[in-house]
């Protein structure tokens, strides 16, 4: 490659044209090897005549492209082998083209078994010249992995090899044990940067797809100064209104999150340049700790009901359901799965039988304020699909829990208005998932609650403002009079 | 002729080739156009199929359908302060602008920009209350909100909202129908017709107000718009009957009261048969709901049966016209399944020109009216298991200037600041919303937002979302073509979904 120190600016604005011109010969050269192809026919002799104009437009325009080509080089930024091969495919293309337009016009003058063979190789090789820069071309602008990153997974195995697309972020189990650069930084950088500041294309002459390159710094040096991220050029670039030229991710790239930019701030401000450091051993704010937070939400359980294949639950046993007296509602369009509540104004039902064949669609039941025997709940076990139960003012027991234990699936539990105790709320540390549990105006005890956490403690307790003075004032109003 | 053989001969002619050819030559051009360009809205169903994604039984208006995907929320409670609080003295904590008090406005904030009252180079105005930041998060609140600073770890702040509407009337308009002109349904009419309500005994969409005056928009801030008048918005008067006429006149029993309706909706079924007139579809479903409600609304809207520790809990006081009345009755409405509770409290303008709301005067106890209630909402959502499903909001349609107001270039009597369009702070809470989190910032003064900046339709395309809707595909055709309440506007802010 040539070096030039500055090239001036009207170089580099012509040479922003390259990319605009660059598909006219392309298309030219192309049609003109059809032409001349599909001219050796009889059917198609009459369009011989068109191939030495095509060549000519073609021939003329790929000296331009490859001329304003050479200008955008001069720009710098990208990766030394392979614009070598783009540049030099690029010139071979112009120069074939010209030689194929040359003889091209010679021999309708003189035509000559040999030259004629010296004509169709030099137009052949124009063409496949041309695909070669093409790609080299396409490779520059999009990165070498554009065209293999969506290749279906399924059709992998027959080509042997990974495309690197399935490279998952690895998912952060323990997030003090996890080393700050590596497990949060870099895979920010993974997603956002490197697709332009990789050892291909190195924009800026920067690389980012490992800690060496950012050491290295790009153009202008340094790129993070180590406990000082609004001096960090890495940093700058990436506040800077999208409207501006200096803008990182350029405009039309999406942005980062805010969680990412705080991340990012926090891993310049507490020291940068060290790598192996973990992130218990920096300092967090709360806005740290948030968006810590928020950068690994990806991680949290996802309950496993969703996922599994479930029919629809035929018309029939729906309309059975709701003449029982039930409020059958799918959860989304076209999804089997179903939430029921007790229809307004209808009667206490007996038991839950008109239900037991909905056992599988069933993910969240509503019985609030309806009065629960122990015959009511008696089959509840049974619907091993529930996420959300409802029992507020059923006048539930501990006894009623019980039943509860056999719902593995249960993230959302409302007990609250029903006189349940410490014992009760002990069995459901069974259920494994549970997210939240609704304890207002029961007769828990904050130590209950207290051992209750102990055993589970992702889960959410809430006992409402002062769980003692409610306690004397509860009674339940039960029967939704409506 | 008496009447009755008049109406039956009227009747006959309707079905007569005469009448037929005398009265619709120009008619008969008008159906083969329309049927020439595919608008042949025929009885039997052979014109096009509706666009709309959303099919509805006319005849069961508040019936739940499905929503396009797993909602967050059931529903919505919107608390709208109209007039627009000053977010730089509520959550916008600007200790800059407090150095730039008094000092003139550069000019460089003053180019280009329209202000409903500002003119010439007016003054910078310092915050006008204390700022503590409050919960595990460390949010930012004033000293006029003592008692919501308690629940902040349970709100997601948008601290960068904008408008392009610096008039209360259509910016309210734009916040509650995505359009500054009339004629839009609003949010909850969307919302409404959308999804239904779990509730058959009450409407979908409730409307509750309170300050002593009516939102500037009115009842379009409120109303359905093209959709079926079913789906506005039911507004509850604060004094005596909740709804007008509901109760039955003096004897007037209710047996006697249903066969009347009865017979009214029997009429009007013969009339829709004949005429094809969807609203009489509508009124037909009106009266049913009417008949529903004297029963239903009496009963949930008497706070009375409520504990006394819940009154106390949020300020209210049965038979006063309040906004902790208005907040009581939300939850009651929402546990009884309604859908979409709006709430308007007006009295937030704060000019400057007149004690009851200028910043160093009314505005602590305009702000002392809604802590106390909006705290207790929350708190009292959550313990009852409800704010996991219920999606409160609270804000208003635009926001108030860094620089004191000086209508007419004159000095104010008190402190105030006028209309601002381009930063203002709206939160959300519960129904799937992240707690104590902040989604974008403003500059040093809270003039302009710096980043996540989110914009009106924004802010409804996330409440749509969390109720398990697709804004984009939540539509309806009318004259011609389909209608949206974001219409081409809205992204979700998937930054305060948990």
């Amino acid at each position: 490659m040539f070096e030039v120190a500055d090239p001036p600016e009207i170089v580099l604005f012509f040479g922003r044209f390259h990319p605009l011109l660059v598909h006219l010969p392309i298309g030219f050269l192309l049609i003109a090897f059809l032409l001349e192809l599909f001219s050796r026919f009889q059917r198609y002799q009459s369009i011989r005549h068109a191939v030495s104009f095509v060549l000519f437009l073609g021939a003329w325009s790929s000296i331009l492209a490859a001329g304003l080509g050479y200008f955008l080089s001069l720009g710098g930024g990208y990766d030394e082998d392979a614009l070598a091969l783009h540049q030099w495919m690029g010139i071979g293309t112009a120069i074939a083209a010209l030689g194929a337009l040359l003889l091209k016009t010679r021999l309708n003058n003189q035509a000559s078994r040999l030259k004629e063979r010296i004509y169709v190789l030099t137009l052949s090789l124009t063409v496949v010249l041309m695909m070669g820069a093409g790609h080299y071309g396409g490779s520059l602008t999009h990165g070498s992995d554009y065209l293999t990153t969506y290749f279906p997974t399924s059709l992998e195995s027959f080509t042997g090899g990974s495309t690197g697309k399935n490279k998952k972020v690895k998912v952060i189990t323990n997030l003090p044990e996890a080393v700050v650069y590596t497990d949060i930084i870099q895979p920010i950088f993974d997603s956002r940067c490197i697709s332009c500041h990789n050892p291909t294309k190195q924009k800026g002459d920067l690389r980012l797809e490992a800690f060496a390159g950012l050491q290295a710094g790009g153009k202008g040096g340094s790129v993070v100064e180590a406990g000082q991220a609004y001096r960090s050029e890495l940093y700058k670039r990436l506040l800077l209104p999208p409207e501006d030229e200096h803008a990182m991710p350029p405009k039309g790239k999406e942005p980062l999150t805010e969680s990412e930019l705080q991340l990012i701030a926090w891993w310049i401000n507490e020291g940068g340049a060290a790598a192996g450091k973990k992130v218990k051993e920096l300092a967090q704010t709360p806005s740290v700790k948030l968006a810590l937070a928020n950068y690994t939400a990806g991680n949290k359980w996802e309950n496993p009901v969703f996922a599994k294949k479930i029919a629809h639950a035929p018309e029939q046993v729906l309309q059975a359901a709701d003449r029982a007296g039930f409020l059958v509602m799918p959860l989304a369009k076209g999804q089997p799965f179903l939430q029921v509540q007790r229809k307004t104004g209808a009667p206490v039902p007996e038991d839950l039988s008109a239900l037991a064949p909905l056992a599988e669609q069933l993910v969240a039941l509503d019985l609030n304020g309806t009065p629960v025997s122990d015959s009511l709940l008696a089959a509840i076990g049974t619907f091993g699909n529930l996420t959300r139960l409802y029992l507020q003012n059923t006048q539930a027991t501990d006894a009623s829990i019980s039943q509860l234990v056999n719902l593995p699936n249960l993230e959302y539990l409302n007990l609250y208005g029903n006189p349940i105790t410490d014992k009760g709320i002990m069995l459901l540390a069974k259920i494994p998932h549970l997210q939240k549990l609704y304890l207002w105006k029961t007769k828990v005890t904050p130590a209950g609650v207290a051992a209750l956490q102990q055993k589970q403690q992702e889960l959410q307790i809430i006992i409402g403002n002062s769980i003692e003075t409610e306690v004397k004032d509860q009674q339940p109003s039960v029967a939704q009079s409506e | 002729m008496n009447i009755f053989e008049e109406a039956l001969m009227r009747q006959a002619e309707y079905q007569t080739r005469r009448h037929f050819l005398g009265k619709c030559t120009t008619g008969l051009g008008a159906l083969a156009l329309s049927s020439l360009i595919g608008c042949n809205w025929m009885k039997d169903g052979s014109g096009p199929a509706p666009v709309s994604g959303i099919v509805r039984d006319l005849s069961k208006p508040f019936a739940p359908l499905a929503p396009h995907f797993a909602p967050k929320a059931k529903s919505v409670i919107f608390l709208h302060m109209a007039g627009a609080p000053s977010q730089l003295e509520l959550f916008d904590y600007k200790p800059a602008l407090q150095k730039l008090d008094g000092l003139d406005c550069p000019q460089s904030l003053l180019e280009g920009k329209k202000f409903a009252f500002i003119t010439g180079v007016p003054k910078m105005l310092g915050p006008q209350a204390k700022f503590k930041q409050y919960g595990q998060s460390g949010a930012w609140v004033s000293e006029h909100l003592p008692e919501f600073s308690r629940m902040v770890d349970e709100v997601s702040f948008l601290k960068a909202m904008h408008t392009d509407q610096f008039n209360h009337a259509p910016a309210q308009l734009l916040m509650q129908t995505g359009s500054a002109r009339l004629g839009k349904p609003s949010m909850g009419s969307w919302v409404t017709y959308g999804l239904g309500s779990e509730n058959e005994n009450l409407p979908g969409f409730m409307v509750l107000l309170s300050g002593g005056k009516a939102p500037d928009a009115g009842k379009a801030g409120y109303g359905s718009g093209f959709l079926p008048t079913v789906y506005q918005g039911v507004e509850c008067r604060q004094h005596g009957e909740p709804v007008l006429y509901v109760g039955n006149p003096a004897g007037m029993g209710r047996d006697l009261r249903k066969q009347s309706i009865e017979a009214i909706n029997a009429v009007n079924q013969l009339h829709y048969e004949e005429m094809n007139d969807p609203e009489t579809i509508s009124r037909i479903s009106q009266y049913e709901m009417a008949f529903k409600m004297q029963v239903s609304v009496p009963e949930v809207m008497d706070i009375q049966k409520e504990p006394a520790y819940i009154h106390e809990m949020y300020g209210a006081e049965p038979g006063e016209a309040s906004f902790a009345n208005n907040c009581l009755l939300a939850r009651r409405l929402v546990e009884k399944g309604v859908r979409f509770v709006q709430l308007f409290d007006w009295g937030w303008d704060s000019h400057g020109n007149d004690p009851t709301n200028a910043l160093d005067k009314g505005f602590g106890n305009l702000c002392r009216n809604i802590d106390k209630p909006v705290a207790a909402l929350l708190e009292d959502l959550k313990m009852r298991g409800l704010l996991d499903e219920t999606l409160v909001v609270w804000g208003a349609e635009f926001g108030r200037t860094p620089m004191q107001e000086n209508r007419e270039g004159k000095e104010m009597s008190f402190k105030g600041r006028d209309h601002h369009t381009d930063a203002f702070t709206v939160w959300m809470a519960g129904g799937g919303i992240k707690g104590g989190y902040t989604h974008g910032e403003t500059d040093e003064i809270g003039y302009y937002g710096t980043s996540g900046r989110t914009s009106i339709f924004d802010l409804q395309a996330t409440i749509l979302n969390q109720l398990g809707m697709d804004h984009e595909k939540l539509t309806y055709a009318f004259q011609g073509r389909n209608f949206r309440l974001t219409d081409v506007h809205g992204k979700v802010i998937k930054e305060v979904i948990a």
